[in-house]
Parts: C-alpha cells; sequence; structure tokens
C-alpha cells in the first residue's frame, strides 16, 4: 500500500496543473477525476502532538481520489476515496471511503443530495485535505475536531443559491442537513453516534470579490452508551461563523466555534485567526493563532486546550503545485504520549512541518 | 475650429487605442444557437464560475477555457472575476473536493476552444485577441 500511496503522489506531482479534461467519446465524456497528494515530513521537539513524533517522521500524508459521474445536467454521482497518515495517530484502512453520494439539481439554484455527504462547516471541513486551500499542511485541527464535529453527514442535503450571481453584488448559498454522524472520543477507540442530526449553514458573498462570511448551527443526540455505560443520550448543540478574505496579496481567515455538550461534559470552544500575504505571485508569507478550551459548568474547571502559533511559508510552482515549510509552539493538553486529561498541566512543544502538496 | 476638432480627435483616438487593451486581450466566442450577442462582466463571471449552468432558452451552458497557464487566462481573470488565476484555482480546489462540482473544461489551445464552441450548443469560450475565429462561431461583446 505504501507502494501505491507513492504511486499516487507521484502521478498528482506530475499530473498536477497539466491535467486537461480530455475529450472522449460516450460516457466517459460525462466522468472527471480529480485528486490530491500531500506528503510531509514532520518533527515535534518536546512530546509527540498531531501524531508527529520526537524522532520525527515522513509518515505523514493526505491523499485523495474523486470521480464524478454527470450523467445529465440534472443528475450526478460522486465517490471520493480518501488515504491518510498522521504518524502516531490512530490510523483508519490503508483507503477509505471519505464520502458518495447522489445529487439532483432541481434548478441552476436548488440542488438535494442523499448519502454520505461532505458536511458543510466553515471555510475547510467540506475540502480538509485539498491542502493546495491551505497555506499549511491542514487546517486548524482545534476547529475541525473530530471530537466535536464530523467531516461528513449520513442523510440528506438540500442546498440553494440566492441573489445574483456573480461579482459586484451579495449573494448567498445556504445548505440545510439532516442525518447522523460518529464523533471520536478522548481516550476511548469506540465512537459516539451522533443521531438525528440537523443543521444549516449561510454564505453570504459580500460584493467585494473574495470577501464572504458565514455561519451555522445543528444539533444532534450523542449516544456514548457503549464507551461509558452511562445509557443516557445528550443534546449536542453547536455553533459556527467564520470569515474569508481572499484579495489580491491579502488571505484573511477566521472562524469560531463552540460546541455544548451539556453540564456534565462541558462546552467546547474553540477560534483561530489566519493571514497571509502574497511576496511575490509564487511566495507568500503566513500566520495563524488557534486557541481551544473547554469549561465544565459542573466541575467549574477551565481546561485550556490548546493554543498554537504557527508561521508558514509556501511556494507554489503553480497554483496546484506547492511547497510549504511551517513552524509552530504548542502549549495545551494534546500531547500524544500521555492519556487525554483535562485536568493536566498543559505542557509546551515546537513541532515543524515541511510538505509538498499537488491536486488536479 | 478645424485644429480643436482635429485635436480632440487625436485625444479620441488615442484614448480609444489605450482603452482596448482588455477588449483585444481576448475575445469571448460561443456557439451560433446562442442568443445574447452581448454579457456583462458579472454574467461571463457567473458562465464560468459555473453559477449560470442555462441559456435564457434552457440550452445548457457549456464554457471551456484556455489552459490555466495561458496568458490569456490570466488577463480574463483580472478582467472578468476581477482575481488572479491563483485564486480561482483556490476557488475550484475548495469546490471540487467538497464534490460540489467541476470547473470548465481546460482545452490545450485556442484553436481546440474555437473546434469545441464551433461543435457544441450552448458552448462559450474565449481566446486570444488576436486569434482569427473564422466561421461557425459568434463573437460575443464584453460589456462593464
Amino acid at each position: 500500500m505504501r507502494f501505491l500511496a507513492g504511486v499516487a503522489t507521484v502521478a498528482c506531482l506530475f499530473g498536477g496543473g497539466a491535467a486537461y479534461a480530455q475529450t472522449v467519446p460516450g460516457w466517459m465524456s460525462k466522468v472527471s477525476i480529480h485528486g490530491y497528494a500531500s506528503q510531509a515530513y514532520a518533527v515535534s521537539e518536546d512530546h509527540p502532538i498531531f501524531g508527529i513524533p520526537t524522532d520525527g517522521t515522513a509518515e505523514y500524508r493526505d491523499l485523495a481520489l474523486q470521480f464524478r459521474y454527470d450523467a445529465n445536467r440534472r443528475n450526478a454521482v460522486v465517490v471520493q476515496f480518501r488515504h491518510e497518515r498522521f504518524g502516531l495517530r490512530r490510523t483508519e484502512d490503508d483507503v477509505q471511503l471519505a464520502w458518495a453520494f447522489y445529487q439532483r439539481n432541481v434548478s441552476d439554484r436548488l440542488s438535494l443530495k442523499a448519502g454520505r455527504i461532505p458536511l458543510p462547516l466553515g471555510i475547510f471541513n467540506e475540502a480538509a485535505g485539498a491542502a493546495t486551500t491551505s497555506p499549511f499542511f491542514q487546517p486548524a485541527q482545534e476547529f475541525y475536531d473530530l471530537h466535536y464535529t464530523s467531516r461528513t453527514v449520513d442523510g440528506v442535503m438540500g442546498s440553494a443559491s440566492l441573489g445574483r450571481p456573480g461579482p459586484g453584488a451579495w449573494s448567498f448559498d445556504v445548505d440545510a442537513y439532516f442525518g447522523r454522524w460518529a464523533l471520536d472520543q478522548w481516550d476511548l477507540e469506540q465512537r459516539a453516534d451522533a443521531r438525528g442530526a440537523w443543521g444549516a449553514q449561510v454564505w453570504a458573498n459580500t460584493p467585494w470579490p473574495g470577501v464572504r462570511i458565514g455561519g451555522g448551527a445543528y444539533r444532534c443526540k450523542v449516544d456514548p452508551t457503549d464507551a461509558y455505560g452511562y445509557g443516557e443520550d445528550y443534546d449536542y448543540a453547536a455553533l459556527h461563523a467564520s470569515i474569508d478574505a481572499d484579495l489580491d496579496r491579502w488571505r484573511l481567515a477566521t472562524e469560531v466555534f463552540t460546541g455544548n455538550l451539556g453540564e456534565e461534559y462541558g462546552r467546547y470552544r474553540t477560534w483561530y485567526g489566519q493571514v497571509g500575504f502574497d511576496v511575490t505571485p509564487k511566495l507568500s508569507v503566513h500566520a495563524r493563532g488557534t486557541l481551544a478550551r473547554v469549561e465544565t459548568p459542573g466541575s467549574g474547571h477551565h481546561a485550556r486546550v490548546s493554543d498554537d502559533l504557527g508561521l508558514a511559508v509556501n511556494y507554489a510552482v503553480h497554483p496546484s503545485l506547492l511547497f510549504k515549510v511551517e513552524g509552530h509552539t504548542n502549549e495545551g493538553l494534546l500531547r500524544d504520549d500521555l492519556p487525554r486529561n483535562l485536568y493536566a498541566e498543559p505542557t509546551k512543544t515546537r513541532y515543524w512541518i515541511a510538505s509538498v502538496v499537488a491536486s488536479f | 475650429m478645424l485644429s480643436q476638432l482635429v485635436l480632440a480627435t487625436a485625444i479620441f483616438l488615442a484614448a480609444d487605442a489605450l482603452r482596448p487593451q482588455t477588449a483585444v486581450a481576448f475575445r469571448v466566442i460561443a456557439h451560433p444557437s446562442v442568443q445574447p450577442s452581448s454579457l456583462s462582466r458579472a454574467q461571463l463571471s457567473a458562465i464560468f464560475m459555473r453559477r449560470t449552468r442555462s441559456w435564457a432558452d434552457g440550452t445548457e451552458v457549456r464554457p471551456v477555457e484556455p489552459p490555466s497557464r495561458a496568458k490569456v487566462r490570466e488577463e480574463f481573470s483580472h478582467a472578468v472575476h476581477g482575481k488572479s488565476v491563483a485564486y480561482v484555482t483556490r476557488y475550484w480546489h475548495r469546490v471540487i473536493f467538497a464534490g460540489r462540482g467541476v470547473p470548465p473544461e481546460e482545452l490545450p489551445s485556442d484553436a481546440a476552444v474555437l473546434e469545441y464552441v464551433r461543435t457544441h450548443r450552448g458552448a462559450i469560450g474565449y481566446i486570444h485577441g488576436a486569434t482569427p475565429w473564422g466561421e461557425g462561431v459568434k463573437p460575443l461583446t464584453v460589456t462593464p
């Protein structure tokens, strides 16, 4: 499998940016294939974090391959496979089905989806691995933390576009969904079933090209019975808001997320701010600060989960082929070599990631 | 009076010679079945960002583009979207890997764009302003 991953990486690197949709006869002309490969070397100085060991690892990568079949203007089927390796972190199967859904375009402005659908949450959740969209190897992991949210929803989703499309006017993209997903749990292999999930997200595209403002919310019922044996479901509600500005030379992004898991499990809050500047058309520098906290009203405890400050330099050989070098300082409770404990003292480390990403 | 008229004409011609930089940098062409003879920049942007998918008569819009490395692509991107090709590429990566859609088909040359537009109903594309478009395609005017 390592060989296959390597082949896919090389294929992406050499194919990135040079792949044209070929004109082919028959049904093949309705199929489009896209993919990305992000391969890194990562090392942490003081303790393992985000799967990065202190002796370094090149087992740090994320690849995806997507097949899309547009039967006609009204009907499409989309399937994406994913291969992930994040060093010491628990690994899934070599290749997973990331998501797969059927899409019905009711009109140019309204579509319906059914299946395993990317969850519309913030700037990066739906395309979290597509690293050419993020100047760092990964978007802020505290914000897109799978203990508190999901990449996908198994269910149905309706999407609508409102307002006049194109620059110079306000327009709105609205998604509403219903279904279920699973959440990771601290220190437990079992994932908690999140049932009856429903939520929505709205993006307001401003008249200024590249500037948009978004927000959303969801509710679900989480069933931790298998893991804890408590036998009681609890309601979980989350809110999130985003500002995303991709300007001529500046890129700004900030997002806030709050998830209320009730009296017993507390409230998770995270925020990050990210700014980037294009020094030249190929060279850019970026900074990101992230905070994550858990407050448990039952005990009155406030846990400093993570304070992360990162700096990155990107070199874009082509918009679809990027080299990135980044350094972070982190203080918090996210170390990988000890059991997760909200009552532990936060510890510090610095970690470094050098990566190359290609997409086609 | 005559000299003033000549001077005004000269200024107008000079201004006109400078102005069409964007107008001659690229030429928007469409299949002859496409009804509009002019489109605004906002309409064009919506078409090439694939937010408008049908012509007024219900025909499917089929946009095609030159390769991302082509100079005309950069000029079109700035003039129509008000953004660089790098921005548009980032936008499409976000759309593609969210499963929300795919960008217009990329064709390797102006000749390939012309051939596609000539042979596909509802097709629209753009080529370098100096490239002759020949028979079987309809040039469109771009309005602000």
